[in-house]
């Protein structure tokens, strides 16, 4: 198991330098001038050129590259052209809010989505089930965007009961995480309930029924525990996209994250703090994704008794299929 | 001989084809959701015709005027009617959608079935490159190359296929893989078939039906992505009448005329609906066995 661990570890290393390498060369390719941008337009042509040569920009692709990944293994972004601030500490002060957001509306998809998604199949084909998945299909096919519109048009301008912009308290999170998690709740719920109808038909439920087991026992012991394997993985992806749909939907609330960081960033073509943001949620995405791969092993036996008997054929089993599942 | 097997090959298809169809036609919602979707292309093509007023016509006199007979979704600050601007959106975001889809598909299908196929370090390579790119939310990787880019409607349609190689370049190797140790490929390679021929003619065809599935999901996610982008700022910009731009313009009236934030969002929300339903159909003729 340890090995297991170690290597899952391991792997996330070249991917994250993968990351790293692609972002870079993104922006690397972006046009605008880095050293025209910090001046402005009427510095002279010398001033521009003395800067490039300070900021090291004359230099190859691949000096440029190994100097970033330097100072990313640092801890060191760069320097934000607009505030001069390392992007560092830009991005560290706007990141707990991003990151709250998105923790708060993947903890809500789980409240809300599991039950809804045992209650559906429990109750397949009855009027819960169906309205249960009438909500869910409108959750997959509304742009998170939109809806937050459509809250802050409803309860801010027409009712008047939550503020329509910022993150100054509990009540300002409400409209936000509904619109950031409605996507991650219908998929939840789809998930959770086809896991658990696969499930409910498998002989052992038939035997726990035959030996007089409780129902009540028979879904929350026996079934929901089998079926939630597919449903941790669906959890991870839905991590990604809050963070994403964070992003966007810090536009719509005003609210000062690292998406609003970010957007502001590109039309300001501060491209150090794009970078870096782009950086930052990978990285939290790979972390978070290496911890679902290892829950997923402690979680479903089969994993581990697969990589406890051949752990030669490592490679090509537990890990890549682990892997395989959390996507977006 | 030839001809023989090929046309009893052509029969098996199409009886095949047949059951799929009568399948698809059995499930109504999924049948509603192909006539909306039909509808949807019809208004695309035909917006020119269908559109009371010019998507970019501009009458100050009517300006910010709520729904009315004249103007059935209103008609936004600078007087252009809300319902032409969003019928001719259809156009341009069913463009996105199918266009920047049929690109990420096509470059996850090759990228997938040269991975599962060969297998090896090619397999490792496009792999890897596949966890890079999967390890960025789908989003913030679209926001990044949109960034690169530029706003524009081609580069949004790039930012969009880009981010959707890697699920297809995933479900496609795992499809290959499935199906590269099966008989028929072994016969295939007997005859002397080159390793392209057995790839399109053999692996594809059987692996088609979950990119067709994952097309149609594909096609709705990758119209929010679009929506989203024009929302932000990064993809296509105004006058042009699409929907995540327009929902982006509408925000600064949104507390007085909430009729500019409403039409073009249902507008979005139907078109994704059409398709789900319709994908989810597919998904259960495709295979019956799925069906719950």
């Amino acid at each position: 198991m340890l090995r297991f661990v170690v290597k899952r570890i391991i792997m996330t290393i070249p991917v994250l330098l993968g990351v790293i390498f692609i972002i870079f060369t993104m922006m690397f390719f972006t046009d605008g001038d880095p050293a025209r941008l910090i001046l402005g337009d009427d510095a002279l042509p010398e001033e521009v050129e003395l800067l490039r040569e300070e900021m090291g920009l004359n230099d190859s692709f691949l000096e440029q590259f190994l100097r970033y990944l330097t100072g990313v293994i640092q801890g060191d972004l760069g320097i934000s052209y607009t505030t001069k601030l390392p992007v560092t500490t830009e991005i560290m002060a706007r990141l707990p809010v991003t990151f709250k957001l998105a923790v708060f509306s993947t903890l809500f998809a789980i409240c809300i989505g599991i039950p809804a998604g045992i209650i559906s199949a429990v109750r397949q084909y009855s009027i819960l089930d169906n309205v249960t998945m009438v909500l869910a299909l409108l959750g997959i096919t509304m742009p998170n965007f939109w809806l937050a519109l459509l809250l802050t048009l409803f309860f801010s301008v027409y009712l008047g009961w939550l503020p329509a912009s910022g993150l100054y308290g509990p009540l300002y999170y409400i409209m936000p995480v509904i619109s950031i998690s409605a996507l991650s709740v219908a998929t939840i719920t789809r998930m959770t309930r086809s896991s658990m109808l696969e499930v409910i038909r498998q002989d052992y439920i038939r035997t726990a029924r035959a030996k007089g087991q409780s129902e009540g026992k028979i879904i929350f012991k026996h079934a929901l525990k089998n079926a939630l394997i597919p449903i941790i993985t669906v959890i991870g992806i839905q991590f990604a996209i809050t963070l994403g749909g964070a992003v966007v939907n810090e536009q719509v609330f005003a609210i000062p994250g690292l998406g609003k960081l970010m957007v502001d960033g590109i039309k300001a073509r501060n491209y150090p703090i794009v970078q870096g943001g782009v950086l930052v949620i990978a990285i939290m995405f790979s972390i978070l994704n290496l911890f679902i791969d290892l829950l997923y092993a402690f979680v479903d036996p089969r994993i581990k008794t697969q990589y406890q008997k051949s752990s030669a054929k490592m490679k090509s089993t537990p890990v890549a299929a682990a892997g395989k599942g959390v996507s977006q | 001989m030839n001809t023989t097997t090929r046309t009893g090959q052509h029969k098996k298809k199409r009886g095949q084809g047949k059951d799929i169809w009568r399948r698809l036609c059995k499930n109504r919602l999924a049948v509603f959701g192909m006539i909306i979707l039909v509808l949807l292309v019809l208004l695309a093509i035909f917006a020119d015709i269908v559109a009371p007023y010019p998507y970019d016509l501009q009458n100050y006199s009517v300006a910010s005027q709520f729904p009315s007979w004249e103007y059935p979704f209103g008609t936004d600050n600078y007087g252009r009617d809300i319902l032409s601007r969003v019928i001719y959106g259809t156009r341009i975001s069913l463009q996105i959608g199918f266009i920047s889809l049929a690109g990420g598909a096509l470059i996850g299908c090759i990228l997938g079935a040269i991975a599962g196929f060969f297998g090896g370090r090619i397999d490792t390579v496009i792999m890897r490159f596949n966890d890079i790119l999967m390890s960025i939310p789908k989003t913030i990787l679209a926001i990044a190359i949109a960034t690169t880019l530029g706003p524009g409607l081609t580069n949004a349609m790039i930012a969009v296929s880009i981010s959707s190689v890697p699920t297809f370049a995933r479900v496609v190797r795992a499809s290959t893989l499935t199906v590269k140790d099966q008989e028929f490929v072994e016969a295939a390679r007997s005859i002397g078939a080159s390793n392209t021929r057995i790839i399109m003619r053999y692996i594809f065809p059987n692996v088609m039906a979950p990119i067709i599935v994952q097309s149609t999901l594909g096609v709705g996610t990758s119209i929010i992505l679009a929506a989203s982008l024009s929302f932000l700022g990064l993809g296509i910009q105004p006058p042009t009448p699409e929907w995540g731009a327009m929902l982006s313009a509408a925000r600064s009236f949104m507390r007085d005329q909430w009729y500019m934030v409403l039409f073009p969002g249902l507008a979005i929300m139907l078109t994704v609906f059409a398709l789900n339903v319709f994908g989810d159909g597919l998904r259960d003729a495709l295979d019956p066995k799925l069906k719950n």
